[in-house]
Parts: C-alpha cells; sequence; structure tokens
C-alpha cells in the first residue's frame, strides 16, 4: 500500500473562551474547534474537507500545516512527524507544504508587483539562487497557471480575481511542494472563473503528482476534484470515504441532508425533500451525545447519551452514527 | 397579462470624475403578479443595479434614464412621497448579508415594529402581537422571547428569517430577494429558501430573486433572466433556459457548473475574465470570451431577438443552438421590424 504524504491522528484543537457576563464575571468553557480527528492522504491525492461555517475545516487545515499547534494528536508528513517551529527541519518540510486561501487579495501584498511575490519564497528558502534564475523559475511558475510574463510587473489590485488566484497559486507552487492545502480557494470567484480554477489545479495535480486539501463548502466543487472526502460536523468526522460512492449513496444523515440541501439545474422541476431543520449548534456549547441528534430525522435515545464513534463500513467507508452504523456491525465483522 | 412591474430602457450611469461609466445597457424587464423571476448573472453583470436604479436607491451621482412603472405608477425620478408609498410598501427587499442590514443595536422586536408602524400604521399592543406573528411566520421558534434579542444573538439563518419578517410587514406585492442566501450554510439556505416559497404560495406575492447561483434560481422560479455586462442577454421560461440554453454565455454558465449527480466531467471553463464597465469591447460584450463569436460579434451589438412572447435573446448565434432532442425553432425575421423606443431595432420573430 502506497505510503500516505500526509496523516493525522486523533488530532484536535481546543479553545478557551470566556461565556456569560461581561470581564471577570464570565466563566471559562472550551471551544472545541477540533475534537480528534484522523485522516490521511496519499501522493497526487485529492482530500476534500466539507461541512458547514464553524464545523472546523478551516481550523483542521492549519493543524496539518502545523500553522497552529494541536492541542492533542499527531500528524506525520511523509512519516515524519510535523517539526517544531523555527528548525532546519520544520523549514524543510515547509517548502513541501504550502496554504492557498480563500480571498486572494487578502492574502497577497498590495504594495509589491506580483512577480516579486511569486519569487519571495525562493528569497527565503534559497537566499543563494542567483536573480536570473530566480526570474526564470517565476517565468516558468507564471506560465504554468496561466499568467502572462506581462503580469509579472502588476499589482495585485491591477488583476482579475481569478488572475489574483492563480498568482497565489504560482507563489505556493515555485518551492515545489508536495501538498497544497486549499482553504476555499474558488469561493470569491465568479462562477465562469471557478471553472478555470478547477481545471487548473486537476491538471497542476496530474503535472506534477501534487496532493491537496482541499477544503470547501461547495460540495459541487468538491465532488469535481476529490478522490476521498471527510465530512465535518462540529469538529468530528461523521463520514469519510471514497469520493464518488460518498456522493453517489450518502449514509450519514448529515451527509444526505448536506447533499439534499443542494439545489441543482439538473434535477429543477422536481419537488426536493424537505431540509432539516434547526441551524448548526453553537460550537461552545454542543449537544450532549452526537452533535448531530438536534437536527437528526433518526435520531434515537442512545445518540443523546454517547457520541458515535466512526465505525468501518463494509465498502471501507467510515461512519460515525449509532443509527447506520452501530457498535454490534462492527464487533460481529471482528 | 398586465404586468405588476415593467421596466424599459433603464440605463445607469455613474460619473467618475469626468467621465461617465455607463453599468447598464438599456434594460427592458417585467414583472407579472404572483411571478418568480430569476436574474442571474456574475458580479457586475447589473443584477442588483437594475432594482437599486428602479426603486431609486443607488447614489446622488447615478444618472438613470428609461422608465419604471409600477402598478400604472412611474417610479424613475419621482418624488420622495410616491416613492415612500412604494418601498417598503409595495416592494421589499432583502440583502445577502442580514447582520448588516439590521440595525445591531436595536432589538428584532423593534425593527419589525417600526417597520409596521411605517408601513401599516399599527402601534403598542397591536405592532407587538403583529411583528409576533410574523416571526412566526417565517419560523423562528419562541417568537415572544425573540423579540427581544439583538442581531448578534441570533444566528445568520435566523437573522436572515428576522430580515424577511421585516420585508413581510409591509405586506408587499414583490419581494426583491438579493441574493438572500449566499452567506447562509447549504441546510439554512434550503431552509430559507422553502420558506419563501410557502410565503409566496400562501400570499400570492411576486418575487425577484437576485442570484449568482444557477441552480438556486433554477429551483425557485417560473422565468430566468440572464444579465451580462449591463444587458439583459436571454430571458425565457425557467425550465427552458436551463434544459436548452441559448445564449453562448449561459450555455458557458452551464458548462462551467460543476454538478452533483452522474458522471464526472471535466469543466469546460469560458475563458477570460468578465470586461470592466468602462472597458467594453465593440460589439458583443461576450464576443471576446465566445467561442461561436464571429467577425461580426466583434463590430456590431446583435440586437436583441425575440423567440416567441416570453423568450428573448441577444446574439446572433441563438439559432445556431443544435440540441440533438429539442431542436431549435428555424429563426426568420419578420418582414417589417418594429423599432422599440430605445432606438435600436427589435426584430419581430415569427416562428
Amino acid at each position: 500500500m502506497t505510503q500516505p504524504l500526509l496523516e493525522a491522528r486523533d488530532l484536535a484543537r481546543h479553545f478557551t473562551i470566556r461565556q456569560g457576563g461581561i470581564g471577570p464575571f464570565g466563566h471559562k468553557a472550551q471551544l472545541k474547534a477540533v475534537d480528534g480527528i484522523s485522516l490521511r492522504v496519499l501522493p497526487g491525492r485529492t482530500l476534500g474537507l466539507v461541512g458547514e461555517s464553524g464545523c472546523g475545516k478551516s481550523t483542521t487545515g492549519r493543524l496539518l500545516l502545523g500553522l497552529m499547534a494541536a492541542s492533542a494528536g499527531e500528524v506525520r508528513f511523509d512519516g515524519a512527524p510535523l517539526a517544531k517551529p523555527g528548525t532546519a527541519e520544520w523549514r524543510a518540510q515547509r517548502q513541501a507544504m504550502q496554504m492557498v486561501y480563500q480571498d486572494p487579495l487578502g492574502a497577497l501584498d498590495r504594495r509589491l508587483p506580483v512577480g516579486r511575490q511569486i519569487g519571495e519564497p525562493l528569497e527565503i528558502h534559497h537566499p543563494g539562487m542567483s536573480e536570473a534564475d530566480r526570474l526564470e523559475r517565476v517565468r516558468t511558475e507564471m506560465a504554468a497557471v496561466g499568467l502572462q510574463p506581462h503580469h509579472a510587473e502588476r499589482y495585485p489590485h491591477e488583476l482579475s480575481g481569478g488572475q489574483r488566484q492563480r498568482v497565489v497559486l504560482a507563489r505556493a507552487l515555485i518551492l515545489q511542494p508536495r501538498l497544497l492545502v486549499c482553504d476555499e480557494p474558488i469561493s470569491a470567484l465568479d462562477v465562469s472563473i471557478q471553472a478555470q480554477v478547477v481545471n487548473l489545479l486537476l491538471d497542476l495535480q496530474e503535472q506534477l503528482n501534487l496532493a491537496y486539501v482541499f477544503i470547501s463548502h461547495d460540495l459541487k466543487v468538491v465532488r469535481q476534484i476529490s478522490h476521498d472526502v471527510a465530512v465535518m460536523y462540529l469538529g468530528r468526522i461523521v463520514e469519510y470515504g471514497e469520493a464518488e460512492s460518498l456522493f453517489r449513496d450518502p449514509q450519514h444523515p448529515y451527509t444526505r441532508a448536506l447533499l439534499a440541501a443542494i439545489p441543482s439545474v439538473v434535477r429543477h422541476g422536481e419537488a426536493r425533500p424537505a431540509p432539516i431543520q434547526g441551524d448548526p449548534p453553537d460550537p461552545a456549547n454542543p449537544p450532549s451525545g452526537c452533535a448531530f441528534r438536534t437536527r437528526c430525522p433518526r435520531a434515537t435515545a442512545l445518540c443523546a447519551e454517547t457520541a458515535p464513534g466512526l465505525r468501518v463500513m463494509a465498502d471501507g467507508r467510515q461512519v460515525a452514527c449509532h443509527v447506520v452504523a452501530p457498535d454490534h456491525l462492527d464487533r460481529a465483522a471482528a | 397579462m398586465d404586468p405588476f412591474v415593467e421596466i424599459r430602457n433603464l440605463t445607469v450611469d455613474f460619473a467618475q470624475g469626468d467621465r461617465r461609466i455607463r453599468a447598464l445597457h438599456g434594460v427592458d424587464l417585467s414583472v407579472g403578479r404572483g411571478e418568480a423571476l430569476g436574474l442571474v448573472g456574475e458580479s457586475g453583470s447589473g443584477k442588483s443595479v437594475t432594482w437599486l436604479a428602479a426603486l431609486g436607491l443607488l447614489p446622488g451621482k447615478a444618472r438613470i434614464a428609461g422608465s419604471v412603472m409600477l402598478d400604472g405608477q412611474q417610479l424613475l425620478h419621482a418624488p420622495r412621497r410616491v416613492l415612500d408609498g412604494v418601498r417598503g410598501r409595495k416592494v421589499a427587499m432583502i440583502f445577502q448579508d442580514p447582520s448588516s442590514s439590521l440595525n445591531p443595536v436595536l432589538r428584532i422586536g423593534r425593527q419589525i415594529t417600526e417597520a409596521l408602524g411605517l408601513h401599516r400604521g399599527l402601534k403598542g399592543a397591536a405592532a407587538t402581537a403583529e411583528a409576533r406573528r410574523l416571526l412566526d411566520r417565517v419560523g423562528i421558534a419562541n417568537a415572544p422571547r425573540r423579540l427581544n434579542d439583538y442581531p448578534h444573538e441570533l444566528s445568520g439563518g435566523m437573522n436572515q428569517r428576522a430580515m424577511i419578517a421585516m420585508a413581510l410587514a409591509g405586506e408587499p406585492d414583490l419581494l426583491i430577494a438579493d441574493e438572500p442566501t449566499t452567506a447562509l450554510d447549504a441546510t439554512v439556505q434550503a431552509q430559507i429558501l422553502t420558506l419563501l416559497q410557502d410565503i409566496r404560495r400562501d400570499s400570492g406575492m411576486s418575487m425577484v430573486l437576485i442570484s449568482h447561483d444557477l441552480g438556486v434560481v433554477a429551483e425557485n422560479v417560473d422565468r430566468v433572466c440572464v444579465m451580462y455586462a449591463g444587458r439583459l442577454v436571454e430571458e425565457a421560461p425557467s425550465g427552458r433556459v436551463f434544459d436548452r440554453p441559448r445564449h453562448p454565455y449561459t450555455r458557458g454558465l452551464l458548462a462551467a457548473l460543476p454538478v452533483l449527480e452522474g458522471p464526472r466531467r471535466r469543466l469546460v471553463a469560458i475563458p477570460g475574465t468578465v470586461p470592466e464597465p468602462w472597458n467594453l469591447p465593440r460589439g458583443c460584450a461576450f464576443a471576446p470570451r465566445c467561442a461561436e463569436a464571429e467577425e461580426s460579434c466583434h463590430r456590431t451589438m446583435p440586437p436583441q431577438v425575440s423567440i416567441d412572447l416570453n423568450e428573448r435573446v441577444q446574439c446572433f448565434h441563438a439559432r445556431y443552438h443544435v440540441d440533438p432532442v429539442h431542436p431549435a425553432p428555424e429563426v426568420v425575421p419578420a418582414s417589417v421590424p418594429h423599432v422599440a423606443a430605445s432606438g435600436h431595432a427589435v426584430a419581430v420573430i415569427a416562428q
């Protein structure tokens, strides 16, 4: 079996927050933004991370890159644990894993021509490189993401949203990383531009054998780009498996609700199932047991008592649900 | 059918320095009573500006021309007195980001009763009772308590429900929903869209749904208008637009959209970007990105072609659309094209 490029085990990030009352009158509470998730990304493959706002998918992305310290659990990149920040190993690891953010304008320096910004990671990580070599690499990378050479002299505000996201990609790629964590990379773009960037990401993956962690709330795009998908709800993975089968036959009631909620131009005119009720719960004040039970059409008494763990189903998919994947199934299989 | 709103040749120019930049290039649009109309297009296509201009909500530096008839009344450059009787009363609007449309320092109940006082003259206990009923109507549980909440105490979905309750306070005949669910999570978006459908079914209210999400529009409206660079490029019943799009831009948008069902296929992206309003190409604004563009497209703006009473396309190549299952009808210009008020010819097409 292929060795995973990135592997997370029981990863958690808890924040201490103050609740109720002003100043010293509040009480401390734990916000479990990410609460024990395990996942793996193979080289050249894409893991889609989906869920609604506040489910912890962006925090997970930052934890995976070591941009934020984990409260518990471990991340391994290429077989080795994430190095301590500031060390030489850490710098070497940082080159191999890069982040692409949602808002390219916010991720770029407004006062530097974009060519300079694309080359900047080389100045930091390869200070010995000659300027001619560096400019050559910038040109190559710009061509790879579909930018014209004359764009190098432009400032971010002079480019369109799609071009800016290409600049961000070129800057991330110039160190020849093996993993990109893309946090909502196309959500801020117009529909016609989204397709350009999705196709570009797929082409780059094929040419460079890049692995992606693709974080998005847009399930249609995630389906288009992912090999595997993890669905998150309130800091935990509720369903995790191969993209095609997960979208064709969702198991967890939350995955089903999420898929049923996506409006479609294909099935217009057909009656859609009634949407699930309520809002996602407050992460600082989650319900007991299964976090989804307050909105779940199939919740039982057991769901309020204990939180279900992930169980492996017959097709290899993992589902965390007392009803769909009860404990005894797993024991019988074992 | 007598339309409730009829917009004719609406143009909007924004003054920038001593230049004037045209944002809207003569839009013709109508909304029937009880009808749900969808307005789609990418950012900058003019879908929001159309309605802001129609309701006199644009800043003073905008020059607006054309005609906006609502219920037989001219709204464009109408005196404030007339507009006050329309805005919030006959036509209500909800926006993308409810938390920035609500006043953060006033309780929800106060904001709804204020609208009730303005539009229906309700005061005191009567207004509170009606506000409670409205919150109930938009699906906010425990309405009496929620009336005392501030916007920050409610979730995004709840705030959008409160906005809808405020919009309903004037018992409007038309609700303009400008990207009402774009800022909301998928499951909450589905709830809000279902709520809007229910309200429309119960009250017979017309609705204009402005969205960049073709899926949202496809499932919620009767008729669709597609806008590009300040022009209306295609108009047709909802089913037709999504099954048999005629304009290359509409076809491009649909081909660029990933789907949840069926086999995965590579997306067909529209090359290039939306042109800036101050830098529009000569001829058809979509021509530089259009795979079917010919020389004529780069030279002259195609006329708006009416296919039948409720279908219009602004493209030289609308007739070339090949659909093996539903071949497009042959488009033949009628002998006498009539000239629209705007001055450009509108070919009347016999099917």
